[in-house]
């Protein structure tokens, strides 16, 4: 008396061996996610720098485009100031809503938009007065 | 080929789903690397048993091994990357941002609870999952949303006793390792998101049910369509408990099923084809199952009907119970934690139970026996979780499922109509009341009847394999009583004696003559007090029960209840509620409920000594005036052992008890007042000279209990100070000559010399 036919036990021996072959891989990247990474880039890493890519400065969220130029939060569109670091879509639309300002500081004023955040968008922006 | 063959035959995936499940089971004890061995032997075994003809059997153990070998690979925890959350220092109060993982749950309008998926904290990135508990009042938020907030974070806290819940436990394998606390409406949304349709179906649904129904009736049927269970009133709740019919405000199954027959039924009074109606039904279930959202139940409910529907349109047969192996493998290889969960256990167990059983064919014997069935089948996990065994429940469903599809159907139609029209969804809510009622009225009425639950001991894995086994044997001898008789008598005997067996080895601790000890208990249900005495001759009694109330966790019921059932405590010789503070008396309502008590020392001033037969129990008088210094102080003694518990008195508590000339000389002093500053002055202590100081206290409790100075004075007095905070319970058991102390939490043993001319 038997379960399965062969048929079914070579079903389901080569699913575990799939399912085993994931999670083991899995694991193996999560153990080494620098050697991970090197493989994922071996095809391109002709034109890369060969040492790894210096990390982006904490707290920035994603860097805010080539230009050094400060924004002027009383002129500058919503998508622009979204991209400051600490500045989602919805604070945005908050500060647009609060126009004009006077000077940097009264940013305060904005809903949402706490301390240190401002601190850390002072240098990007300015009111262009 | 037999008969049994050809059966298991026609559902191959039930063999794997149990050896996938006995795999996640038995992931806390293993290791990956043995896992991982176990899979790599089994799998090599089973290519070399394949390639042998004769060896079918032995490949076909080999491949179930390495099934269940990865299912502990799948149940073992990853190794958290160092970003995780539960990398960081705690506790701290940190600015969290991160998304919703689920819709977040109102308990009032004071407490909300959320789950965020972290991306980052204090402008850090970190993943992983902190569940939050915010105060005051909560913006909508949905599933999904980015937040942001300023929370207070730690790791959770669980109580440790011996044979009860731990919460921590429970979250740790849902992943969870952080909990913070903040406040509502300073809770920020990074992002202005719609919630989805099927949220927003839910909550104009709930609206809906609110507009068209008085409060009660509208929570109730909530539940009943939806599983939303947050506004029914506890003592509803509890009646539901009692009746043995809880499982009819989870969705499940049933919910799924009459969503369907619903839909087919209206398509084919349409006269649609019938693989058009089956297509109908598969999209209006997956959308019922969307707007319920998630639980184990539902998601085995709509994978089972799916199959169904889906061998419908294929004109092929389904096998049921394949649906349900498919529906667990599904579940367990999304989410493996779920094994553990009782709403996952108790949806398959029920569903098993009625697939198999037999049924007859007079319409009201088949509904007896399915409810008999399902009941049968939960029952030791009802026992396992809950302590419970509904009584009543069998009775009972026949009436409360009828009522119970009928208002849920009606309900089904009026959110049906009311995309058409609200007057008419009104009328058919209105409709739905009276159902309602009823369905109350019967449920009231199947919980008020007496031994409609009871408490026991929770069974052991043997006691549940005993169990398991009988179910099957006897299932085995009524499918063979009228082909193998002899062979089915037999069975059906050792059935009966396994039953026996089992039932023997759960009632044990309350059946076992007392062996002449005396134990005293100091339970660990954070900032309060609860104190167990078991006395020499067996009997208990109850000093004090913890915090309790409505939505807070109640400690008499989760912590002081279940702890007692499975010591075999089913009835108290006492209860004594040393004062009226909520931390002391709280829980004691759930216990006066749910436990038979034969004298209560609350309000009478002069009550006992209590003799429990070598060990006697003395009130002391302290103070009378003063909230804590009125409290009761009690003495037990027990040949050259004796314990004084201090409740909440301070200071001129104290002096007043050290001039009243009481008997304080203790070996345990039960430290007064968590450890406060304002008690166990130097003259008390000097007065008790304990040589075991234990403190019931709360971890990370408001008040810094306890003090600093109160430690140094006990230390002073060389007391060894055993503390509920960090030991979790500490129990106390002797013989009148020794002591021996176990802290719960490291599940350490120390043993104490009473006796000056024995050694130990």
């Amino acid at each position: 008396m038997s379960l399965y036919t062969r048929r079914q036990l070579l079903l389901i021996l080569l699913a575990t061996a799939a399912a085993a072959a994931g999670f083991g891989i899995d694991r193996w990247r999560r153990a080494r996610p620098e050697l991970a990474e090197r493989l994922e880039t071996l095809d391109r890493a002709a034109r890369r720098d060969p040492l790894p890519r210096p990390l982006r400065a904490p707290g920035r969220r994603s860097p805010t485009g080539p230009s050094t130029e400060p924004l002027d939060v009383n002129r500058s569109s919503e998508a622009e100031l979204g991209g400051l670091p600490g500045v989602g879509p919805a604070l945005a639309s908050r500060i647009v809503a609060a126009r004009p300002f006077a000077d940097v500081d009264e940013l305060r004023r904005v809903r949402g938009l706490r301390r240190a955040t401002l601190d850390r968008i002072r240098p990007l922006v300015t009111t262009g007065r | 080929m037999t008969q049994r063959s050809v059966a298991l035959g026609r559902v191959p995936l039930v063999p794997v789903a149990l050896a996938f499940a006995t795999g996640i089971a038995v992931a806390p004890v293993a290791t990956t690397t043995g896992a991982w061995a176990a899979w790599a032997l089994a799998a090599a075994a089973a290519a070399t048993a394949l390639t042998h003809a004769r060896l079918l059997l032995t490949a076909t153990v080999a491949v179930l091994v390495a099934v269940g070998a990865l299912g502990t690979l799948r149940a073992t925890a990853l190794p958290a990357p160092a970003s995780h959350v539960s990398r960081l220092a705690l506790p701290r109060v940190a600015r969290v941002e991160g998304r919703l993982d689920d819709e977040p749950t109102r308990w009032t309008n004071e407490r909300t609870r959320m789950m965020v998926n972290v991306d980052r904290v204090d402008d850090e990135p970190r993943a992983g999952l902190v569940q939050v508990t915010a105060y005051g009042l909560t913006p909508s938020f949905t599933s999904g949303q980015r937040v942001s907030f300023e929370a207070r974070l730690d790791r959770p806290l669980g109580f440790l006793n011996p044979g009860t819940f731990d919460y921590a436990e429970r979250l740790l394998r849902h992943g969870v390792t952080v909990v913070g606390t903040a406040r509502g409406e300073r809770i920020t949304s990074l992002d202005d998101r719609e919630p989805l349709w099927s949220v927003r179906l839910r909550r104009a649904t709930v609206a809906a049910m609110r507009e068209a129904l008085p409060p009660v009736s509208a929570a109730l049927l909530a539940g009943l369509l939806l599983g939303e269970r947050t506004d029914l009133p506890p003592d509803v709740d509890a009646a539901f408990r009692r009746a043995g019919v809880y499982h009819v405000l989870a969705v499940s199954g049933f919910n799924v099923a009459l969503v369907a027959s619903t839909v087919w039924a209206l398509l084919a009074l349409a006269r649609a084809p019938r693989r058009l109606a089956a297509l109908g039904a598969l999209v209006v279930v997956g959308g019922f199952a969307t707007v319920v959202g998630p639980q184990p139940s539902v998601l085995r409910a709509t994978l089972m009907a799916g199959l169904v529907l889906v061998a419908l349109l294929l004109e092929r047969d389904a096998s049921v119970l394949n649906g349900l192996a498919l529906a667990a493998l599904v579940i367990l290889a999304v989410r493996p934690a779920d094994l553990h969960d009782p709403g996952f256990q108790l949806s398959f167990a029920a569903t098993a139970g009625i697939v198999l059983a037999p049924l007859p064919r007079n319409r009201l014997a088949a509904a007896v026996a399915v409810s008999a069935a399902a009941q049968l089948a939960v029952l030791p996990i009802g026992l396992a979780h809950f302590n419970q065994l509904s009584t009543i429940g069998v009775l009972a469903n026949l009436g409360v499922v009828p009522l119970a599809g009928l208002a849920t159907v009606l309900g089904l139609v009026a959110v049906a109509a009311s995309a058409a029209s609200t007057t008419l969804a009104g009328w058919l809510f209105a409709a739905a009341w009276p159902v309602l009622l009823a369905l109350r009225g019967l449920v009231a009425l199947a919980a008020a009847v007496p031994g409609a639950v009871v408490h026991v001991p929770a069974p052991g894995v043997l006691a549940i394999a005993c169990y398991g086994a009988a179910l099957a044997l006897g299932l085995t001898a009524w499918r063979r009583r009228l082909t193998h008789r002899r062979q089915a008598r037999g069975m059906g005997a050792a059935a009966v004696v396994l039953v026996g067996v089992s039932g023997l080895l759960t009632l044990w601790p309350a059946l076992r003559p007392a062996d002449g000890r005396l134990r005293v208990s100091v339970l660990d249900v954070g900032q309060g007090d609860a104190i167990v005495i078991e006395g020499p001759d067996g009997r208990a009694v109850l000093v004090d029960a913890g915090a309790g109330g409505p939505y807070r966790l109640d400690a008499g019921e989760r912590v002081v209840a279940p702890f007692l059932w499975n010591r075999g405590v089913l009835r108290l010789a006492a209860i004594v509620v040393t004062h009226a503070d909520v931390d002391h008396a709280g829980g004691m309502a759930a216990i006066r409920d749910l436990f038979t008590i034969r004298e209560a020392w609350d309000g009478a001033p002069q009550a006992g000594p209590l003799a429990l037969g070598g060990a006697t129990i003395t009130p002391l008088t302290a103070a009378s005036e003063g909230r804590n210094d009125a409290a009761r102080v009690l003495r037990i003694d027990f040949g050259l052992v004796s314990v004084l518990l201090a409740s909440d008195i301070e200071g001129p508590g104290e002096q007043a008890l050290v001039a009243s000339g009481a008997p304080l000389r203790a070996t345990v002093l039960k430290v007064p007042h968590h450890g406060s500053r304002t008690s166990s002055s130097p003259t008390f202590l000097a007065a008790v000279r304990p040589s075991v100081a234990v403190i019931s206290v709360g971890a990370r409790n408001v008040y810094g209990h306890p003090d600093a100075g109160v430690l140094g004075r006990l230390a002073a007095a060389r007391a060894d100070v055993y503390r509920t905070d960090r030991d979790g319970a500490i129990l106390l058991d002797t013989d009148g000559r020794t002591l021996t102390i176990t802290r719960w939490a490291s599940r350490t043993t120390a043993d104490h010399c009473v006796d000056p001319d024995t050694l130990c």
